[in-house]
């Protein structure tokens, strides 16, 4: 960032080594992602305590994240923003995080009944 | 207003000619508040699409949380390495997005131009490769919930539950089973070979471009010849991708001899069965090890092993890279646009909002994929 700030000072202009260093991480995290998938991650402790799936989502989700905060941060200058626009893009996270929160709780909301619905099908496909 | 305005245009003695700039708009102070303007615009946007995009990552997760056993059956007929290229063609083309942005703010036209080439390059190449994935799913049956229910059986539910996959050596599926690899093989070497015939639509604007002695035409003809090159060798390179996962070592080397057209078709004809059937023994590489897995599972996936409901894996899968690669598109044409003004000159260092704009577009696309990436195509491989 240091090669600009003359005349215009509202240009930020990245240097070559921030790109090409945010470039390196990424292709190294998306190489990582691929290599990790369907290795067995559950330590040794805890196993039986959480499931090969659940540990392979969060390791997958976390490098996405953040590979995804590289992204912001510095593919699109939001180290650089105004307030004001940091704060929007924030907000919209932040929205998004209610959205899928208060959906996912709900879901398991109806299974007593989805449960009973499919018993009664089995229970009438039974008797013919 | 007026009066709050003039003695900060005064103070701005490097503007005072601002508003006889090319692409000042009237009603902006100077140039800083026009990109400012213009940023929040764009940042607003971007916003909708974040959420837009949020209402489909919430049908994921309702889906996946309900149903985790249709997401890890049927997230094996994703070809996770050909989802890994696509997501470092991606990650590369936004490296030269931002190396773009740079080159504009510091009035680097080439460094611009050839910056911009390089992203509808790899914006197009990801496209080619999709292609492939599509063509390949669509004559595996592998589409969308209720894709294959016939007319008649619409509305009797333990049709549309079943997980109707045409499985590659499933008589019943296809007319002629045994030539089913052959098949979908034949209609990708098809485009390669014909393909090239496209060539011609940004052939003629760039004829066009000198006949009427217009630049923008002829830019707007050489963006499409990248594009349209691009993805041939999209398709082309996932093809031969493809063909070294499930035909082996040799069966790779064959077919990677340029060309393609009798190869592929030709040599698939000899050793898709192979693949599908016993020839799994000779898969050589431990590279190759993981993914000839996968295929073991392809070839003898049972139609009573998926579970109920499976395709709505491929509804939401369709959907969700159906509409990334949408704005693939909108962000190729947004690039064509860049570059057409790049080549006359349009951006400066005190002008280059559009670039930064399309560029912060082109980062969210990419950030999408960031994510569909590993939810898509890396569970339980």
């Amino acid at each position: 960032m240091s090669d600009n700030h003359d005349e215009h000072g509202f240009a930020h202009v990245m240097s070559p080594q921030i790109l090409l260093s945010v470039f390196g991480a990424l292709i190294v995290l998306t190489i990582l992602t691929v290599f990790l998938a369907g290795k067995d991650l559950v330590p040794r402790e805890l196993d039986g305590h959480v499931s090969q799936k659940q540990v392979e989502i969060v390791v997958s989700l976390t490098i996405a994240t953040i590979k995804g905060s590289l992204v912001v941060l510095f593919f699109m200058h939001m180290i650089n923003e105004k307030p004001l626009n940091i704060l929007l893009f924030v907000f919209s996270l932040f929205f998004v995080a209610l959205f899928l929160g208060f959906a996912l709780t709900d879901t398991g909301q109806y299974d007593s009944r989805i449960q009973s619905y499919e018993l009664d099908i089995i229970e009438q496909s039974a008797t013919p | 207003m007026a009066s709050a305005v003039e003695p900060h245009e005064k103070q701005d003695c490097g503007h005072d000619d601002w508003h006889h700039e090319p692409f000042s708009a009237h009603h902006f102070d100077n140039a800083e508040q026009q990109f400012d303007a213009g940023k929040l615009g764009i940042w607003l946007f971007l916003i909708t699409e974040v959420l837009f995009f949020s209402g489909l990552f919430c049908v994921y997760a309702v889906y996946r949380v309900s149903h985790p056993e249709v997401f890890e059956y049927a997230s094996q007929y994703l070809n996770k390495y050909l989802g890994g290229l696509n997501t470092l063609v991606l990650i590369f083309s936004s490296l030269t997005m931002a190396w773009a942005v740079r080159c504009a703010q510091l009035g680097q036209r080439k460094g611009l131009i050839t910056m911009l080439s390089i992203t509808l390059f790899c914006a197009a190449l990801f496209l080619g490769v999709k292609t492939f994935e599509y063509t390949e799913k669509a004559h595996k049956r592998l589409l969308w919930a209720g894709a294959s229910v016939d007319a008649k059986d619409i509305g009797k539910a333990e049709n549309s539950q079943v997980f109707r996959l045409g499985d590659p050596n499933d008589p019943k599926n296809f007319k002629d089973p045994n030539k089913f690899e052959e098949r979908m093989m034949k209609s990708l070497v098809t485009i390669q070979n014909y393909g090239i015939l496209s060539l011609l639509i940004p052939a003629v604007l760039i004829g066009i471009g000198y006949q009427r002695n217009s630049r923008p035409w002829r830019t707007t003809g050489y963006a499409g010849l990248i594009s349209i090159f691009a993805i041939l060798i999209g398709i082309f390179i996932s093809i031969e991708l493809h063909n070294m996962q499930h035909g082996g070592g040799g069966h790779g080397e064959q077919a990677s001899a340029e060309h393609d057209g009798e190869h592929a078709s030709g040599s698939h004809e000899g050793s898709d069965h192979d693949s599908h059937d016993e020839g799994k023994a000779h898969s050589e590489g431990e590279a190759h090890a993981a993914s000839d897995t996968d295929s073991a599972d392809h070839g003898h996936a049972d139609e009573n092993a998926a579970p109920r409901n499976a395709n709505i894996f491929f509804s939401i899968y369709y959907f969700m890279t159906g509409l990334h690669g949408f704005h693939i598109i909108a962000g190729m044409v947004a690039i064509t646009w860049l570059l057409v003004r790049a080549v006359e000159s349009h951006f400066r260092p005190d002008y280059f909002g559009p670039v930064d704009y399309v560029g912060l577009y082109w980062h969210i696309v990419d950030l999408i994929w960031i994510f569909l990436f590993p939810l898509l195509y890396l569970i339980g491989s």
